[in-house]
């Protein structure tokens, strides 16, 4: 059975520098794809990416685990993906706002190049549906799906409450269903 | 979820499954145990803080005693000991200023300098000068303590022994005499190194977070001014520095326009 990320973590602060390897090769894809699919652009979300990391690091020895280790992880995401669009001009109303459009367009990630024509139509659509989600849907729903979190604990690392986490999550998927012909 | 959502997430999972670069989990994990080997910042000055803190009070309670000596020994020494009751005394603040205003039950008949502080209600004119230790224990707790109660006996051989053995016996006693001391002692002495971590924490105040001086909202206050002020570089170095230490800490949209990068 694996060790708890809360555990590895508690055991990086004590200075195991494997712990710390361990939880980074957990999380490293979920919050990086969650960076990416959020802001688009590779060097971007290189540099948010890195500076989460650092930021673990930095703040380890106050670490408590009073929730899950993810929770801490995509709440501190959160909050420098948060001064990331507020820097570029973007509000954060606008992350409270359903109907709010993208401000650009969805530069896309790169497809598996085993895919179908089909399937990378499909994946295609779903791609661009995510890229096109408002900020608030986009964010509860990758977060969901990258960093395994409930309706709960998106409210928890966004400051919302439960209830606007499991609307923005019901709308997300509903537009994705709906964009990849799956109603 | 049901069966529309595990769909979802299947089509989701088969989008590409990026990664990032291996240079950049080098540079991470590289990051992660060089910050080991740089302990943080509360490790590193926690125990050198501690033991500073530590001497300069013993060193304080050191001077204190002896330039209380003269008035404890030369004094009777019957009513001395009689006269330091265990009775809690509220302030060690307006004990000292109670010390210096009130005459002292002693021999001493010099006019002592008028204050301009009243003297405080809560103590008679016939209370002993407060021990130092409690003096300084208190004033850095900043709160009401009780006032340890030495020994008797130790009063009447100290006026025959010589000074510096009274001071070494007195801050012995300071370690020892009573359960609210060491709990006093011991956060004033803890309270130092425990600042850079206590701050960010958001837990219940603890007794130390109250000798803190700062908090998020505080720094962020700093910040603000710092824009003000047209200090921009220096607000940016301090908005990153407080994205450092408060990683988690959600920045009210108000607050936010006041620090925001210009």
């Amino acid at each position: 059975m694996s060790v708890p990320d809360e555990q590895l973590m508690l055991a990086y602060a004590g200075g195991d520098a494997a712990a710390f390897e361990t939880l980074y090769g957990r999380h490293k894809g979920g919050l990086f794809r969650f960076i990416l699919r959020s802001v688009k652009a590779r060097g971007e979300a290189e540099e948010l990416f890195q500076e989460i990391w650092i930021r673990v690091v930095e703040a380890r020895s106050r670490y408590q685990p009073q929730a899950k280790f993810a929770t801490w992880l995509y709440t501190i995401a959160h909050h420098r993906l948060v001064d990331h669009w507020r820097a570029r001009g973007l509000a954060v109303v606008s992350l409270d706002d359903e109907d709010c459009p993208l401000p650009e367009p969805a530069a896309g990630p790169s497809w598996d190049p085993q895919a179908t024509a089909e399937a990378r139509e499909t994946l295609g659509r779903l791609s661009d549906a995510i890229a096109a989600l408002p900020l608030a849907q986009r964010e509860a729903f990758l977060l969901h799906q990258e960093g395994g979190l409930t309706a709960a604990e998106i409210a928890a690392a966004t400051g919302s409450n439960e209830e606007a986490a499991k609307s923005r999550l019901r709308y997300a998927m509903n537009k994705l269903r709906e964009a990849i012909g799956d109603e | 979820m049901n069966e529309h959502d595990d769909k979802l997430s299947a089509r989701y999972r088969e989008l590409a499954r990026e990664e990032p670069p291996v240079a950049l989990d080098a540079a991470i994990l590289a990051a992660s145990r060089r910050a080991l080997g740089r302990p943080s910042f509360a490790r590193r000055w926690g125990a050198p803080v501690s033991i500073a803190a530590v001497l300069m009070l013993a060193v304080g309670v050191t001077l204190h005693m002896q330039r209380e000596e003269p008035g404890v020994e030369t004094s009777e020494p019957g009513p001395a000991p009689a006269a330091r009751s265990p009775a809690p005394i509220p302030d060690a603040r307006k004990r000292e200023a109670t010390r210096k205003a009130a005459p002292a039950p002693s021999a001493h008949p010099a006019p002592m300098p008028s204050l301009p502080t009243p003297q405080p209600p809560m103590h008679s004119p016939a209370s002993p000068p407060p021990t130092a230790e409690s003096a300084a224990a208190g004033a850095l707790e900043g709160k009401p303590m009780e006032a340890p109660v030495p020994a008797p006996a130790r009063a009447a051989p100290a006026a025959a022994a010589p000074a510096a053995t009274q001071s070494a016996e007195r801050v012995q006693g300071f370690a020892a005499p009573k359960q609210a001391n060491q709990e006093s002692n011991r956060g004033a002495v803890r309270a130092p190194a425990a600042s850079a971590d206590a701050l960010s924490q958001q837990k219940p105040v603890r007794e130390e977070r109250k000798l803190l001086p700062a908090d998020p909202a505080a720094e962020l206050e700093r910040i603000a001014r710092l824009r003000d002020d047209h200090r921009d570089e220096e607000a940016d170095r301090a908005l990153e520095e407080f994205r450092h230490r408060y990683p988690a800490y959600r920045i009210p949209n108000a607050v936010w326009e006041r620090v925001r990068p210009r």
